[in-house]
């Protein structure tokens, strides 16, 4: 009988040990926003890292920066260049009436060989046809240093074995300053697209080389972030909204 | 003699004849254990095939769909349709009408990936309804129900507590604030899922997966995903239908049938478990004849052995009970010490045998659960908890009542014997 009466007092000395874990402050939003879209290739739609639709950047963006009533269409596609985000995404973007658009599309151009000026035009008509659609506050995220990614050191001649696969998949492979000289046509062209269209640039590229200073912000495909990789891009989306154009990670 | 006196009387002669007291309550233990066995393993199977069958809905519910009913809509548990035919605030105020129907319900459901602020991610159903209805049949663990006109809140089933405060208690979950995401099911671009993302804070865990939804929020949330997600082409249902889903509530699993027979003659196809639920039943009925046919020889061989051992005991207390009539105890005296112990004797067995019972039942259960899932039901074992406290109530309250008529006899026997008879011998 003692060790019944035992039993049943660790039992609910146990069952009232649980009590209410203390539960982090919200951080206030940054802005006031009631739909978010977001515009963009497979780095909108958080591929590369192990929960995409928890660990993209825009999700990570939109549960910290904005309100909690504020609804968030992730309108990416995997493998879009403007041209398609043109086609596919800009058209549902604008029946829904964002107050706020993120657009970040120039890696996927890139690679699939689009010259700058091309490039330029297609940009050029996305920012138009969203600025002239409304108050939607527009960022827009430049191209960031792409020449120390492993997806591309994986298309070099001199590529070490067992490493990922070449993310180039049309034309000849720029050697890396040609390919430096091209990200810096495509980010002169962003910024004087943004100018144009009083939108706010998010410059990734000031970040300098992160993939090789940062090699955990690089998921297995040697292309896309990690979770890590994308936490800081929110951050420095969320920087922008403050005013900050070019946000350097600690 | 009072009864304080008898009861004396009756303690002092179970312990002088412990052996055949003990061999007689043991008789009555067995009776009581097939008995407690019975109830229990009846009531608890019922239950959990009941609760299983039902898909989270409550008992006697059906499913109403979109869709007009294909002739043979009423041989079956699903849904058979032959065409569209929509849902409406009309539809479901001619629903309230029918005959049987005790409350109707209008409900949503979407295919959703629910973010817990705890990390991880995972496939969900969202389920909306009309959260200001009056008869709505959800139970909350913990908090409330979402307000019926709220964008940011929602209430979670247990599933979530396991998944995101796994050990803890469903408390711990209001207040999470939970993202959710409704990818588009029609019209997407290959290679874009496009989502719409919603944030809402946990304001309440209700006790079961109603109707299979892990997120139940205002019919307006789920409104909203079926705009941006499109609807999913079902068979020949109606996806143009304001309301994707009824659940109409009957008084019980017997009115089910003639319930989906006036919907079928509105015009809906229908589904409920009720075959399949009858089937089961009847199966569980079986059992409970075969266990209450042995429950019962148990417990009349077990009377007979109450009255044969009072019988033996009165025998060999003549003398005694001579000598208290001769200093004064009367015939009632002698009937409450007799019948005093043969009701001790039904209790101790009766608590025995309820205690063995119960452990009789979760043994039985599993073989039951077994059974089921050998047919293609997946049921948790029955436990403990699960027995009902009245059945081992009333093994005990039967086993005392068995033994008082066993002992009756006897008891009167020597209550009526005459005094010079009983000390003849002196």
């Amino acid at each position: 009988m003692k060790a019944v009466l035992a039993a049943l007092v660790f039992v609910v000395a146990c069952s009232g040990s649980g009590g209410t874990a203390a539960r982090p402050a919200r951080p206030a939003p940054l802005v006031d926003v009631r739909v978010y879209v977001a515009i963009g290739a497979s780095e909108t739609l958080g591929v590369g890292s192990q929960e995409p639709a928890a660990q993209a950047w825009t999700t990570v963006f939109y549960r910290a920066a904005l309100p909690a009533g504020a609804l968030f269409y992730n309108l990416g596609e995997v493998g879009a260049t403007t041209e398609q985000a043109l086609k596919d995404e800009l058209p549902v973007a604008l029946g829904l009436h964002p107050d706020l658009v993120t657009v970040w599309l120039n890696a996927d151009d890139l690679i699939h060989g689009v010259s700058a000026p091309d490039y330029a035009a297609q940009l050029d008509r996305l920012l138009a046809a969203l600025a002239g659609a409304g108050s939607a506050r527009l960022l827009v995220a430049n191209t960031p240093v792409l020449s120390d990614l492993p997806a591309y050191r994986a298309c070099l001649p001199d590529a070490p074995p067992g490493g990922p696969r070449c993310a180039f998949v049309a034309g000849p492979v720029p050697a890396p300053a040609e390919l430096d000289r091209l990200v810096d046509a495509y980010n002169a062209q962003i910024a004087a697209a943004v100018s144009r269209h009083g939108a706010q640039l998010v410059d990734l590229h000031c970040q300098g080389a992160t993939a090789a200073q940062h090699p955990t912000w690089v998921s297995g495909d040697g292309f896309h972030p990690t979770a890590e990789g994308y936490a800081q891009i929110a951050q420095a989306f969320a920087a922008a909204l403050r005013g900050t154009s070019c946000y350097r990670p600690a | 003699m009072s009864w304080l006196d008898a009861l004396g009387l009756a303690l002092l002669s179970v312990r002088r004849r412990r052996a055949r007291t003990g061999l007689t309550a043991l008789g009555v233990a067995l009776g009581s254990a097939l008995l407690v066995a019975l109830g229990s393993v009846g009531s608890a199977a019922e239950s959990k095939a009941v609760e299983h069958l039902g898909q989270g809905l409550p008992v006697g519910a059906i499913k109403v769909a979109p869709g007009r009913p294909a002739f043979l809509q009423l041989n079956s548990d699903e849904f058979e349709s032959r065409g569209a035919h929509r849902i409406d605030d009309n539809t479901i105020s001619r629903v309230r009408g029918l005959r049987g129907v005790t409350g109707v319900l209008p409900v949503q459901a979407a295919p959703v990936i629910a973010v817990p602020e705890t990390g991880g991610s995972y496939e969900a159903v969202m389920l909306g309804t009309d959260l200001a209805a009056p008869d709505l049949p959800l139970s909350v663990l913990a908090g409330r129900l979402p307000a019926s006109d709220s964008a940011t809140e929602v209430a979670v089933a247990p599933s979530y507590v396991d998944r995101a405060h796994s050990g803890r208690t469903p408390a711990d979950a209001l207040g999470d604030r939970l993202t959710v995401a409704e990818p588009k099911v029609v019209d997407a671009p290959p290679g874009a899922p496009m989502i719409r993302w919603f944030q809402a804070t946990v304001v309440g865990v209700i006790s079961e997966q109603f109707a299979q939804a892990d997120l139940v929020v205002p019919l307006l949330q789920t409104q909203a995903a079926h705009a941006w997600q499109g609807v999913q082409q079902d068979g020949s249902f109606d996806p143009d239908s304001p309301y994707q889903q009824l659940i109409v509530v009957t008084g019980g699993i017997d009115q089910v049938h003639q319930v989906r027979a006036e919907l079928y003659d509105l015009g809906y196809a229908s589904a409920a478990p009720e075959h399949v639920l009858g089937a089961v039943l009847r199966y569980l009925h079986v059992v409970d004849i075969v266990i209450a046919g042995i429950g019962v020889i148990a417990i009349l061989i077990a009377g007979l052995g109450v009255a044969n051992s009072l019988l033996a005991a009165v025998r060999e207390r003549r003398r005694e009970i001579g000598v208290m009539k001769s200093i004064g105890a009367g015939d009632g005296d002698v009937l409450r010490w007799f019948l005093l112990e043969a009701g001790l004797i039904g209790l101790v067995g009766g608590v025995i045998g309820a205690v063995a019972g119960l452990l009789m039942a979760v043994l039985i259960g599993v073989q039951v659960v077994d059974y089921l899932t050998s047919q293609g039901i997946v049921l948790d074992p029955i436990r403990i908890s699960d027995v009902p406290f009245g059945v081992m109530a009333a093994g005990i309250a039967g086993s005392v009542l068995v033994s008082l008529l066993a002992g009756a006899v006897p008891a009167l026997w020597a209550a009526r014997l005459p005094m010079r008879e009983a000390v003849g011998g002196l």
